[in-house]
C-alpha cells in the first residue's frame, strides 16, 4: 500500500532527477564522493526498514525507544542524504512544479515543530527528501523482495564503521527530527491519502500559523491522534526502561524525604528512636549513587571492626553532617554482619527543622549519655562525632584539622559501657561541602546557617583504626579525669594519624 | 471477662480483696469497674463519687465531695468501715477546665484530703493514675524516658501544674507512710472510642495545625490497656511509678492521620498565629503553652511495667487512634 502511494507520487520521479542535478552542483563536497556506493545502497535500506514499519504500524504505530538504535544507521543515513539536497532546496524551490498547497504539507511543517525540533527551515525542508529518498529508491529497486531488505539492512551497519566522526555527529542531530517525520509519513500512508510530503511552500513562518493548523481538515485531527499515540508509545517504553525506573524511584525517595522533613510524611512505623525503615529503603537509590558514583567512597580497615557493641569516634568535617550517613552506609556495605549501626548527632543538627526530622527518620539519635548507653546495651556499634558543631563550623582553611573532642564524655561511655573505642577517619566530606559562610540562624533555632556549595564531587576515603581497648579500666573509672584523657588522646591521635595518612595518600581532592 | 481471671493466674488462694475508688463514675472509674466486678478475688468494691455508678451487689456507693472541706473526715470513715485493702484515687480531670480554680480544687486540694485519709486509715495500698505528659517535652531528654527522669512540664500551664503538685503530693506521702504501697501510673496520652481528652480532641480536628519541620514521636495507649494497667497494679508486687505506654510510637503527623484528620505544617510563626486564632473561636485546639509536644518528641519508656507490673500493651498506638476515627 504504501510503495503503490509513493510510487505514484509524482514527487518521486522529480528526486531521482534532481539527484543527479545536485552532485555536480555541491563541489565542496567531494570527499563524500567516495560514499557514493553506500548512499546508492542506503536508500533501499531505509525504505525496507519504513516497509516493515508500515507493515507493523497498525499494531504500534511507533518504534519502540529500544529499536530505535537499531534503525539508527539506515535512518541516519537517510538524514544525512536528505541534508544534502536540502542544502540546494532553496535555490530549487522557484522551479517546483507544486501548485497544490495541501494542509498536510502544513501539518508535517507543525509536526516537526512540535516534535521540538529546533525548526530550522533546512532541517523541515528534508522531510520532503527523505520520502523522496526512500520512493526514489523504491523505483530504483523496483521493489526488492523481504530477502534483499534483510540484507542490506545488515550491510548497513558495517559500512557504517568507516564513515568520519563529523559526518556521523551531523547525522546524529538530524536522527531525531528524520525519524519523527518518518514516523509522522506512515500515519499519512496508512491513511490511503496521497501524500504531498515535498515541502514547496515550507520556507518561513507561515505554514506554522494557527490559521491553518485550524483549518477544518479531518486528517489533521488523526495525524494528531498519531502523534499522540507516538509520543505515548514513547513515553511508554521510556517509563519501561530500568533507569527511568531507577531514577523514579530515586525521586519517590526524595519527595518523601521532603513531605518527611516538613512534617507531612506518609511515615506508617517507626522504631522507638524514630526510624522509618521504609524512608531508608526508599532512599537507597540515592544513597547508593552518592555512595558508589557521586563520592566514590573507598573504605579500608573495616575488617579490623569487632562483632558487638563498640564505640567509633570519627572527625566531623563539611558544612553539611552527610558524614554520619555515609559511615553508617559505609557500615552496612562492608560489614553486614554486624548490628545495624546507629550514629548520634549533637542538639543543634537534631532539632533543626526539616533535617533533624529526616535525619531522624533514618537512624540518626540525639547524642546524650542515656541514648548511647541504650544502644551500646544493645549490641550496636554506635557511631559519634565528639567535635560536635565545632568540626563542622570550622573553615575551609581549617579542613581537616581536629577540634576539641568534646569533653570526653564518648570516653566515659566507652569505659562505663565496657566497649572498644574505634578511631575512624573521613576525609573527602569537608570538600563535598565546603562552609564559605556563616549566617545567623537563630530564627530556625540553629547556631548559624551554614552557607555551602550543592554537594560537590570529591573522593571521600573511609578508614577504621585498630579498636582502642578499654577493658583495661573498671566500670567506675569513667569519673577518673586521668583515665577519660588517656584514652581521649589515643583516639585523638589515631583519627589525626589516619587522616593525614588519606591526606598524603589522596593526589587529587576530585580524583582521589 | 477471662482475661481478667487470666491476669490472676493462681492467686485465687489469696484472701478476698476490698477495693475502694473515688471517682468511680470519672473516664478511668468508668473503664476499670468491669474488670473489678468481674475479677473474682474483689469481694467489694466501695465507689466514692458525687455520682452513683452502675447497680452491682458488689458495689456499695457513698457520696463524697472531694471539694468540700469535710470530705477528708467522710473518707477515713468509709475506709475503715469497710477495711479497704486499696484504693484507686481516680478523681482527676482527663482536661483542662474554664473554671481553673474548681480544677484545682478537685485535683491538688482533693488529692491532700484523700492522701490524709489514707494515711489515717491506714489503707495498705493507693493506686494513682498521672500523665508521661509530665515528663514535658524538652529538647534536651533522651529517646526514651525512664521512670525516674525529672517531672519538669515543659508549659506553665494550670491543668499540668495541678497534676505536678499532685505527684509531689503522692511522692512524699510515700517517703512519710511507708507502710503504704504506692503505686502511681504514668499514662501515655489516653485514646480510645469512649474516652474525651484534650489530646483525642487535637487529633481528631479535621485538620490540625503542626509546626513544620518537626515531626515529634508521639505514643498513645489504647483505653482498654489503661484499664487493664490499672486493674493489674492492684496486685502490683511492689510500689513504685510505672510508664503505662501502647505498643510503638508514631509520628505526629501519623496520629493524626490514623485519627481522620491531615496535619497542616505550618512555619513556627504562623502556627502559633493560627493556634491562637481557632483557640480564640471557641474550639480550643491545643493550648499555647502545649506547643513544645508538637515540637519535641516525648516518648517514655514503657519497659518497666512490662517487667515488673507484667503490663504488655495489646493495643498499637496506631490501633488506638484509629479507633478515634471509628468512633466519631
Amino acid at each position: 500500500m504504501a510503495k503503490g502511494v509513493l510510487g505514484n507520487d509524482p514527487f518521486q520521479r522529480g528526486a531521482a532527477a534532481r539527484q543527479e542535478l545536485q552532485k555536480p552542483a555541491e563541489p565542496k563536497q567531494e570527499p563524500e564522493q567516495n560514499d557514493a556506493p553506500r548512499t546508492q545502497a542506503a536508500p533501499p535500506a531505509g525504505e525496507g526498514k519504513e516497509r516493515k514499519k508500515a507493515a507493523k504500524a497498525p499494531a504500534s504505530p511507533a518504534p519502540s525507544a529500544k529499536a530505535a538504535p537499531k534503525g539508527k544507521t539506515a535512518k541516519g543515513r537517510g538524514a544525512a542524504r536528505s541534508a544534502r539536497p536540502a542544502a540546494a532546496a532553496q535555490p530549487r524551490k522557484p522551479r517546483e512544479p507544486e501548485p497544490v498547497v495541501d494542509d498536510r504539507t502544513a501539518a508535517i511543517g507543525t509536526a516537526a515543530s512540535e516534535a521540538g525540533s529546533p525548526a530550522e527551515v533546512a532541517e523541515r525542508v528534508s522531510a520532503g527528501p527523505i520520502a523522496e529518498v526512500g520512493s526514489t529508491a523504491d523505483t530504483a529497486t523496483a521493489g526488492p523482495p523481504p530477502s534483499d531488505v534483510e540484507d542490506l539492512r545488515g550491510a548497513a551497519p558495517a559500512e557504517s564503521e568507516p564513515e568520519p566522526a563529523r559526518h556521523r555527529s551531523r547525522e546524529r542531530v538530524q536522527v531525531a527530527e528524520a525519524a519523527q517525520l518518518e514516523r509522522e509519513e506512515h500515519r499519512g500512508v496508512e491513511q490511503t491519502v496521497a501524500v504531498e510530503p515535498f515541502p514547496a511552500r515550507i520556507d518561513g513562518s507561515r505554514s506554522l500559523e494557527p490559521s491553518a493548523i485550524t483549518h477544518a481538515d479531518p486528517n489533521w485531527t488523526e495525524r494528531a491522534v498519531g502523534l499522540a499515540h507516538i509520543a505515548r508509545d514513547v513515553v511508554t517504553q521510556a517509563l519501561r526502561s530500568e533507569t527511568f525506573e531507577q531514577l523514579l524511584a530515586a525521586a519517590q525517595g526524595v519527595a518523601r524525604a521532603v513531605r518527611t522533613g516538613i512534617g507531612a510524611g506518609s511515615t506508617a512505623e517507626v522504631d522507638p528512636y524514630g526510624k522509618d525503615p521504609y524512608l531508608e529503603q526508599q532512599l537507597m537509590p540515592v544513597a547508593d549513587f552518592l555512595y558508589e558514583r557521586y563520592w566514590r567512597v573507598s573504605v579500608e580497615g573495616a575488617a579490623l571492626l569487632p562483632q558487638g557493641a563498640c564505640l567509633l569516634v570519627a572527625n566531623h568535617s563539611g558544612a553539611m553532617p552527610f558524614d554520619g550517613p555515609i559511615l553508617r552506609q559505609a557500615l552496612m556495605r562492608e560489614r553486614p554482619d554486624l548490628a545495624e549501626a546507629r550514629w548520634l548527632v549533637e542538639d543543634q543538627v537534631f532539632h533543626a527543622p526539616f533535617l533533624g526530622t529526616v535525619f531522624n527518620r533514618l537512624g540518626a539519635i540525639r547524642a546524650c549519655p542515656e541514648n548511647a548507653l541504650r544502644l551500646l546495651a544493645e549490641r550496636r556499634p554506635v557511631i559519634v562525632f565528639p567535635e560536635g558543631v565545632q568540626g563542622m563550623g570550622k573553615p575551609f582553611a581549617e579542613r581537616y584539622q581536629l577540634k576539641r573532642l568534646g569533653r570526653g564524655g564518648f570516653a566515659k561511655l566507652a569505659v562505663r559501657a565496657q566497649v572498644p573505642l574505634i578511631p575512624v577517619a573521613i576525609v573527602g566530606a569537608e570538600e563535598a561541602f565546603p562552609l564559605l559562610a556563616k549566617l545567623p540562624g537563630r530564627a530556625l533555632g540553629l547556631p548559624y546557617l551554614p552557607v555551602t556549595t550543592p554537594p560537590l564531587p570529591s573522593k571521600w576515603s573511609i578508614r577504621f583504626g585498630d579498636p582502642i581497648s578499654t577493658s583495661q579500666y573498671a566500670p567506675d573509672a569513667a569519673d577518673d579525669p586521668a583515665a577519660v584523657q588517656q584514652l581521649v588522646d589515643a583516639s585523638r591521635g589515631a583519627i589525626e594519624g589516619m587522616v593525614s595518612a588519606l591526606l598524603k595518600q589522596r593526589k587529587s581532592v576530585f580524583g582521589g | 471477662m477471662g482475661e481478667a481471671k487470666a491476669d490472676m493466674g493462681g492467686e485465687s488462694n489469696k484472701p478476698k480483696l476490698r477495693v475502694a475508688l473515688t471517682g468511680a463514675t470519672s473516664d478511668l472509674g468508668t473503664l476499670l469497674l468491669p474488670r473489678l466486678l468481674a475479677d473474682p478475688d474483689v469481694d467489694c468494691i466501695l465507689a466514692l463519687d458525687i455520682a452513683k455508678p452502675q447497680d452491682h451487689e458488689k458495689i456499695s456507693y457513698r457520696r463524697v465531695d472531694l471539694t468540700r472541706h469535710d470530705a477528708e473526715s467522710e473518707l477515713v470513715e468509709a475506709l475503715t468501715e469497710e477495711k479497704v485493702d486499696a484504693l484507686y484515687h481516680l478523681a482527676f480531670l482527663l482536661g483542662p477546665r474554664r473554671n481553673a480554680a474548681f480544677a484545682h480544687e478537685v485535683e491538688v486540694a482533693g488529692t491532700h484530703r484523700v492522701l490524709s485519709a489514707v494515711a489515717q486509715a491506714k489503707v495498705p495500698r493507693l493506686i494513682v493514675p498521672s500523665t508521661t505528659a509530665l515528663y514535658g517535652a524538652h529538647g534536651q531528654h533522651p529517646a526514651l524516658l525512664p521512670e525516674a527522669s525529672a517531672l519538669v512540664a515543659s508549659p506553665p500551664s494550670r491543668f499540668l501544674r495541678d497534676k505536678l503538685e499532685v505527684e509531689r503530693q503522692v511522692t512524699a506521702f510515700r517517703e512519710k507512710h511507708p507502710e503504704t504501697t504506692v503505686v502511681v501510673l504514668r499514662l501515655a496520652p489516653l485514646v480510645g472510642p469512649t474516652v474525651n481528652n484534650p489530646v483525642t480532641r487535637f487529633l481528631t480536628r479535621k485538620l490540625v495545625p503542626t509546626l513544620m519541620g518537626f515531626d515529634p514521636l508521639w505514643q498513645a495507649v489504647h483505653e482498654e490497656d489503661a484499664a487493664r494497667a490499672l486493674h493489674l497494679a492492684l496486685r502490683a508486687p511492689h510500689g513504685g511509678d510505672y510508664n503505662v505506654v501502647g505498643r510503638g510510637v508514631l509520628p505526629l503527623s501519623r496520629m493524626i492521620r490514623e485519627a481522620g484528620g491531615s496535619a497542616v505544617p505550618l512555619p513556627g510563626p504562623v502556627a502559633r498565629a493560627a493556634i491562637r486564632a481557632i483557640n480564640a473561636s471557641g474550639a480550643r485546639v491545643l493550648p499555647i503553652p502545649m506547643l513544645d509536644y508538637i515540637h519535641y518528641s516525648w516518648v517514655a519508656d514503657g519497659s518497666r511495667a512490662e517487667s515488673e507490673l507484667g503490663f504488655v500493651p495489646r493495643h498499637h498506638a496506631r490501633d488506638a487512634v484509629a479507633s478515634l476515627r471509628r468512633a466519631v
